[in-house]
């Protein structure tokens, strides 16, 4: 199943990030786009209570998480279930609060 | 070598000042400061604002001048967000030693709870987020320092109950400050107990939006009687998004502090006096530790155990902090300096710390542990 989650890496560098850029931020190389796989491990995650505005209220609680791809790259998204620092995670994005939103769940 | 002194640090009370404006408390700071260093504008040749974000303007420092009165031979505005009001004096440090000032106002203050609602506040807090990746998940400030805290109690093994020590202490102090938005003292359940905002971060474990100014006067002159001369100060930037931050996401601090204290010549072990950032009790704990004053993991229980009051050994922002004198934006971190220059002049009247400390440390951070200006000052009689 495709993740939908975007990635850039530096074909001369060999670079990964996620922060969309016009350029390699160790080299300076001309970046190429790949989609991550989806497998993660759970950096950190919170439960957000006080969510920032109307659209968001309608879904608190909900869980912000940092996912480290397997890639490479730590991407803030939204976890659907609580688990440990550490935990494998698999995650794709999904349409939350009308936007796209990467969603990982426990592995 | 030249250097520069404090002649006055000052801050005006914090909390819900009904019909202030970003310029009227700068405005009232500044004059506050002109006259507990008994100068006139006259003296001023040298300005440096902060920012404020509910008066966005190009050119704020000028704006701030021709309504205070000051025609400056030099200025600007410095945005850097919470690590703003150390940058500023950074700054006006190195105007003064390079001879281009002799006498620099420092100056910020901003209507932040009563110039706009509290859910516009959030939102535009939450835009140091990234405007991609992060700020459009829902996040918000106290959800990106949660993500810290969670990560911080994994790694040490610290517990909910130790950072509600250090929101406990600084509410003592703010206890005994004039001024103070919350003075009401609270204990580690009351903490505990609060409105969930982000876990593990419940309400108290936040500070407060506030109105307020704060303003410092640096000159080249000590001036009468004690003062604090600045004797290193020093930055690091290690990201800006929580998402690209290091693993050790409080390394900017170990690395601005280990630099300013080499350009002063000093150890950590000579500070007697801290002034540390602490827009949660997750950031002082992070930063208390990075400065080298805390085992990881242990400022929570340093602070339960009594190392951080005004009685002992490491007094710690003995006015309550941001987390209790309040938070406005750039002053907030300025009241931590006007309470470090009451406190090592010996102007602290009835809240004087017992010790009286040769050396001082103030620490600020902007945006999730991103920007850091450490900033060392030496009393001088």
């Amino acid at each position: 199943m495709r993740s939908g989650i975007l990635l850039q890496r530096c074909p001369a560098c060999e670079k990964t990030w996620a922060f969309p850029r016009e350029r390699c931020p160790d080299c300076g190389g001309a970046p190429e786009s790949f989609e991550a796989s989806g497998r993660a491990t759970l950096f950190s995650a919170t439960v957000v209570t006080r969510a920032p505005d109307e659209t968001f209220r309608a879904l608190a609680p909900y869980r912000i998480a940092l996912a480290d791809l397997e890639e490479g790259p730590r991407i803030m998204a939204h976890l659907s279930a609580e688990a440990p620092i550490g935990a494998p995670l698999t995650g794709r994005v999904e349409e939350i609060a009308g936007r796209p939103i990467p969603l990982f769940k426990p592995a | 070598m030249s250097a520069s002194f404090v002649r006055a640090a000052t801050v005006t009370r914090f909390g819900r000042i009904e019909g202030s404006s970003a310029v009227s408390l700068m405005g009232e700071a500044a004059q506050a400061a002109l006259d507990a260093a008994g100068m006139e504008r006259g003296e001023i040749d040298g300005l440096i604002c902060g920012y404020a974000t509910t008066h966005p303007h190009l050119m704020l420092s000028t704006v701030f001048a021709e309504h205070f009165g000051i025609r400056p031979d030099y200025a600007h505005a410095v945005q850097l967000g919470g690590g703003t009001g150390a940058a500023m004096l950074m700054v006006a440090d190195m105007a003064i030693r390079s001879g281009e000032a002799k006498t620099v106002l420092v100056v910020a203050g901003e209507n932040r709870l009563t110039g706009m609602s509290r859910d516009a506040a959030v939102q535009t807090l939450a835009q140091v987020g990234h405007p991609v990746g992060e700020a459009p998940l829902g996040a918000t400030i106290p959800a990106y320092y949660a993500l810290g805290a969670a990560r911080y109690l994994h790694e040490t093994g610290a517990s909910e109950a130790d950072l509600a020590e250090l929101a406990v202490l600084m509410r003592r102090h703010a206890a005994d400050t004039p001024g103070a938005h919350l003075s009401e003292p609270v204990s580690v359940a009351d903490v505990l107990a609060s409105k969930p905002i982000a876990t593990p971060l419940k309400l108290m474990d936040c500070c407060p939006i506030s109105d307020g100014g704060g303003a410092v006067i640096l000159s080249a002159e000590p001036g009468e009687g004690p003062s604090l001369k600045l004797i290193g100060a020093a930055q690091a930037h290690t990201h800006q998004h929580l998402s690209e931050a290091p693993d050790d996401l409080a390394l900017g601090a170990r690395m601005s502090s280990a630099r300013a204290l080499e350009r002063a010549g000093r150890s950590i072990d000579d500070m007697g006096y801290l002034a540390v950032y602490d827009s949660f009790t997750v950031t002082l704990a992070l930063l208390l530790e990075a400065l080298g004053v805390s085992a990881p993991g242990r400022a929570g229980q340093d602070a339960a155990a009594g190392r951080f009051g005004r009685a002992g050994a490491l007094p710690l922002n003995t006015h309550g902090g941001l987390l209790s004198y309040g938070h406005c934006g750039v002053a907030g971190a300025m009241a931590h300096m006007a309470e470090c220059w009451a406190q090592m002049t010996g102007r602290a009247g009835p809240r004087a710390i017992a010790a009286e400390p040769a050396h001082a440390i103030y620490h600020g951070d902007g945006g999730v542990l991103s920007s850091h200006v450490t900033l060392v000052m030496e009393r001088t009689s």
